[in-house]
């Protein structure tokens, strides 16, 4: 049998509280070590800017149909309309003018807008739940019939999407 | 027997004393079990297999194929769960959905507007990125 007084001095319920919070401790930096959301948001910006330019020029020319009112880019681009909506992750803005900054077309404006402004807070500070942007300007040419001008072609993506765990809704 | 369990001043070791060295012992061997199980788990394969799988597809052109080796999830994997039920692409919701475990899993969406094919070959997954076939979305 154990000695009562010994036993206690050693297996005290102080000694497994202190067990207890040093389990505790490393369990709890485990799972959030391991849990963490590996972030994404910038590559895939990069990515989708990326399509937009391979998709919008050709042989370092814009694309003549661009420049009509019922281009429809997703088409074109092979992209999905339907992540594109008000409240989802994803934003993309096209804007393209002349030399001296005239727009050449309306903007094409899809997805999540106020991202575009979001944009602009993440750049100046650490946000984790802010999206990630890619503003990007190329200058391309463009053939009007009768000669090559010079044309600036902007894209802004921004995506916020971190992945989920779990069913869908 | 006893002579042979003695401590440094050469008294024989109490039953309290081994007793408290072996649940010692235990704890930190369960510690140390959950650590290399947490940073071998299936967690980490599923995110990282959603999101690889959902990049490749979006920075893909149309008619490729891809191979991703998988093999490191497949070893992880929930033995019970047949290995077709382990990656599963969406192409209505456009989603890489990962499950290794019980749970529903790990899910991540892609932004191309593509045909996407695959099946899991032993270790490998093979994705097959083909342009929508239907009639109304071809482009002119």
């Amino acid at each position: 049998m154990l000695n009562n007084k010994k036993a206690e001095k050693y297996l005290s319920i102080w000694w497994f509280f202190v067990l207890a919070m040093i389990a505790m401790g490393i369990v709890a930096g485990v799972l959030i070590f391991y849990g963490a959301d590996v972030n994404v948001k910038g590559l895939e910006a990069e990515i989708l800017s990326g399509r937009l330019y391979e998709c919008l020029e050709s042989n370092g020319f814009i694309l003549d149909k661009f420049l009509l009112n019922d281009f429809n880019l997703f088409l074109q681009c092979n992209i999905a309309k339907e992540v594109f909506g008000p409240d989802d992750e994803y934003y993309l803005r096209i804007s393209i003018s002349d030399i001296s900054g005239k727009k050449m077309r309306e903007d094409i404006i899809a997805g999540n807008v106020p991202y575009e402004k979001d944009c602009l807070v993440e750049k100046s500070l650490v946000a984790k739940n802010y999206p990630k942007c890619v503003v990007s300007n190329k200058e391309i040419l463009f053939f009007d019939g009768k000669e090559v001008k010079p044309v600036k072609l902007e894209i802004i993506i921004a995506s916020n999407q971190l992945g989920k765990r779990g069913a869908t809704n | 027997m006893s002579s042979i369990i003695k401590n440094k001043r050469g008294n024989e070791f109490l039953p309290e004393q081994i007793i408290f060295i072996v649940l010692n012992i235990a704890f930190f061997v369960i510690l140390m079990i959950f650590i290399f199980k947490s940073s071998n788990g299936a967690i980490i394969y599923e995110q990282t297999y959603a999101k690889q799988i959902a990049l490749l597809i979006d920075r893909a052109k149309p008619g490729t194929t891809l191979l991703l080796d998988i093999r490191d999830g497949m070893q992880v994997k929930d033995e019970s769960k047949p290995a077709e039920q382990v990656i599963k692409i969406d192409n209505e919701k456009r989603e890489v959905i990962v499950s290794l475990g019980s749970s529903s899993g790990y899910r991540f969406k892609y932004f191309s507007d593509y045909d996407i094919e695959y099946s899991i070959k032993k270790n490998y997954i093979v994705i097959s990125i083909n342009d929508k076939k239907e009639a109304g979305n071809v482009k002119q």
